[in-house]
């Protein structure tokens, strides 16, 4: 099964770049992953999955309700399509998924994503907060178990 | 793990948000636009070798990398006081002409399309680049898409990453094009003009031979006398990456051409209590408030403007574009910002052109690519146009080069009194007596997303896109009416 992790965020932007700064580290512990950080917006997705069976998306939320580093779970069918954009800046991964898809695309059949919790990503700045730092070894050893990564690895080894 | 749905009325931190104030009458008296706030990109620059600034300011926008690479590299160029080689300067507008045609077709097909091709009152669920190709035809999504990658493939062949630039160095580029590699670019700029070619004929079937599309960009709801500004090569021709800033009055007139490194003698910037964007406006005409008209000194920037400073586009079939629209809508300057999608496209083959004609050029494979600094530097102002307008970073440094002071005028900053004016006199005319018209939000969002302003956009965090809520308040300051788009 061909398996993709996929980092998004800024790593200048404070929090905003907690999804990079894990896809890192899943990479340093498990180097024979596939592996890609990004700070593009939603389209490019298309160009970076397709082909892929399986996709991991590592990436920040702000929902204000939850505390800085709590770690949630999505699946695209969480993620409604908003199929509509005040700008550029604004397409994102669902619509990316249904355009590419319609388009014929081989689209991943299994998709997580994986959305943690953030506080600041309005400054410029190369550290996560310390309450979304001080999480990152814990996510990401959750994510690996979640994902069965290490299985992966071992079959795609065998 | 929380398990949580997010959807169009769930409620996010950091939205853009439109407040909309109504006289005893019931008629809008004011409107502002409040979008969140990135802090403190100065501080962070601070401190650090200038030479870093290429690298780090293509993270300050997803969407605009290359225009903030290309902006820094100059503003090296002239904190150095080296000319890059010729080679070097051709390399260069090759990959910015790449990404200026992949970015402008991007944002016909996915922003501005949909309320064209598909329709402004269509229903939001089909208002989309899904809409878009159901009926331009799932062959011109495959386009689209083909059209993309390859323009990305060029800036990967020269930029070394297809999104974050790293090749621009002062005086220079890190790398040669070869002759293979040359090859490759020729295909996608002859795949590129084809593209175009397409999207204008495309536009002209849905745009222009339906009436009410063609009163909509037309129509007084969305227009407005300003001045422009652009950059202009030695022939007023419309140019990305380099020449001089021309200044335009609201008849066409030129009004001020400058070298970048004067434009503190042209442009200043306004504060308002209520927002903590800075309006840019012209200096010698002065601020008048948010008022179009030759007293005023606000001006535009992006596509429309740019055509309407120049005296045309510099390849043929660009400059043929050029003429039926001006042809179209009634001569130069045209004042509306509707017509920034249709100026898009135009650019859009002329970057396409230029990508060839610069890829077929025999210096572009040439290895003289790099002049060394050899000058202590000082400070360094540097411009080019990105997609959004003209894009201006100006640093300071001690004699080791180290940034002692960073600023940058981005595309939004110049166009931000324009697209509050426009925000408003688009409120001004769809609501009166107190009546919020269904689908006020697009006609609203209309406005704005012509400019395509740069809301935020550095930031990543989902759901990928900012929302945007529309409040109302009646003459006591009280909310009456709250749209947020899905519901």
């Amino acid at each position: 099964m061909k398996t993709l992790i996929l980092g998004f965020g800024n790593p200048i932007l404070t929090d905003d770049g907690v999804g990079i700064r894990i896809a890192q580290k899943i990479k340093e512990e498990n180097p024979d992953l596939e592996v890609i950080e990004t700070s593009e917006a939603g389209i490019a997705l298309i160009d970076y999955v397709a082909g892929h069976d399986k996709l991991v998306i590592i990436d920040s939320i702000k929902t204000g309700q939850g505390k800085p580093g709590e770690l949630y779970k999505l699946g695209l069918e969480d993620l409604k399509p908003f199929v509509y954009f005040p700008s550029s800046h604004g397409i994102d991964i669902a619509t990316a998924f249904k355009l590419g898809e319609s388009l014929g695309y081989k689209m991943p059949k299994y998709t997580s994503i994986y959305a943690v919790e953030i506080m600041d990503n309005t400054t410029f700045k190369e550290k996560c907060t310390e309450e979304v730092e001080g999480r990152i070894p814990f996510i990401v050893k959750q994510i690996v178990e979640e994902e069965n990564l290490r299985k992966i690895l071992s079959l795609k080894a065998a | 793990m929380r398990k949580i749905t997010i959807d169009p009325i769930t409620r996010l931190e950091g939205h853009g948000k439109i407040e909309i104030f109504l006289n005893d009458d019931g008629d809008v008296d004011k409107a502002y636009l409040q979008i969140p706030e990135l802090r403190g990109f100065e501080k962070f620059a601070e401190g650090r070798p200038a030479e870093e600034m290429p690298r780090i300011t293509t993270m300050i926008c997803g969407v605009c990398p290359t225009a903030h690479h290309m902006a820094s590299a100059k503003t090296l160029d002239d904190l150095w006081k080296v000319e890059p080689t010729s080679a070097a300067k051709k390399i260069r507008e090759l990959m910015y002409c790449a990404f200026q045609a992949e970015d402008h077709i991007l944002h016909f097909f996915f922003l501005g399309g949909p309320d064209f091709v598909v329709g402004p009152q269509a229903p939001a669920g089909e208002r989309n680049v899904l809409g878009v190709i159901a009926k331009a035809g799932m062959e011109a999504g495959g386009k689209v898409i083909e059209v993309r990658k390859r323009l990305r493939g060029v800036l990967r062949i020269i930029g070394g990453k297809p999104v974050m630039p790293t090749c621009a160095l002062p005086g220079g580029v890190s790398k040669a094009i070869s002759e293979e590699e040359r090859t490759e670019i020729i295909d996608t700029g002859e795949y590129a003009v084809e593209f175009c070619k397409f999207a204008l004929a495309l536009f002209d079937d849905v745009v222009l031979k339906n009436k009410d599309y063609v009163d909509l960009v037309a129509g007084d709801i969305y227009k407005h006398r300003t001045y422009y500004m652009g950059l202009v090569d030695e022939n007023n021709k419309v140019n990305f990456y380099d020449g001089m800033l021309r200044v335009v009055d609201p008849n066409g007139k030129e009004f001020a051409k400058f070298k970048a490194q004067e434009y503190l003698d042209h442009i200043r910037e306004h504060v308002e209590p209520w927002s903590y964007v800075k309006f840019c406006y012209l200096k010698n005409v002065g601020w008048k408030g948010f008022v179009d008209g030759e007293d005023s000194g606000v001006f535009r920037v992006a596509p429309l403007a740019r055509l309407n400073v120049s005296d045309g586009m510099a390849t043929p079939l660009a400059q043929e574009a050029y003429e039926r629209m001006y042809e179209v809508l009634g001569g130069k300057p045209v004042h509306n910002t509707l017509a920034f999608h249709w100026a898009r496209l135009v650019e859009a083959l002329y970057a396409s052109e230029r990508v060839l004609e610069l890829a077929r050029d025999p210096e572009i494979t040439s290895s003289d690519i790099v002049n060394l600094p050899t000058e202590t530097p000082k400070e360094g102002i540097g411009v080019v146009e990105a997609p959004r307008g003209t894009l201006l970073h100006h640093y300071q440094t001690d004699d080791r080069g180290i940034l002692t002071k960073v600023n940058l005028i981005v595309a939004t900053q110049n166009n931000a009194a324009p697209i509050f004016m426009s925000i408003e006199k688009a409120a001004k005319s769809l609501i009166h007596k107190g009546e919020v018209p269904d689908g006020i939000l697009n006609m609203i969002e209309m406005a704005f997303r012509a400019y395509d302003p740069c809301h935020a956009c550095a930031t990543h965090s989902l759901p990928g896109r900012m929302p945007l809520e529309i409040y109302v308040y009646d003459s006591k300051g009280d909310l009456v009416q709250k749209l947020r788009r899905g519901e």
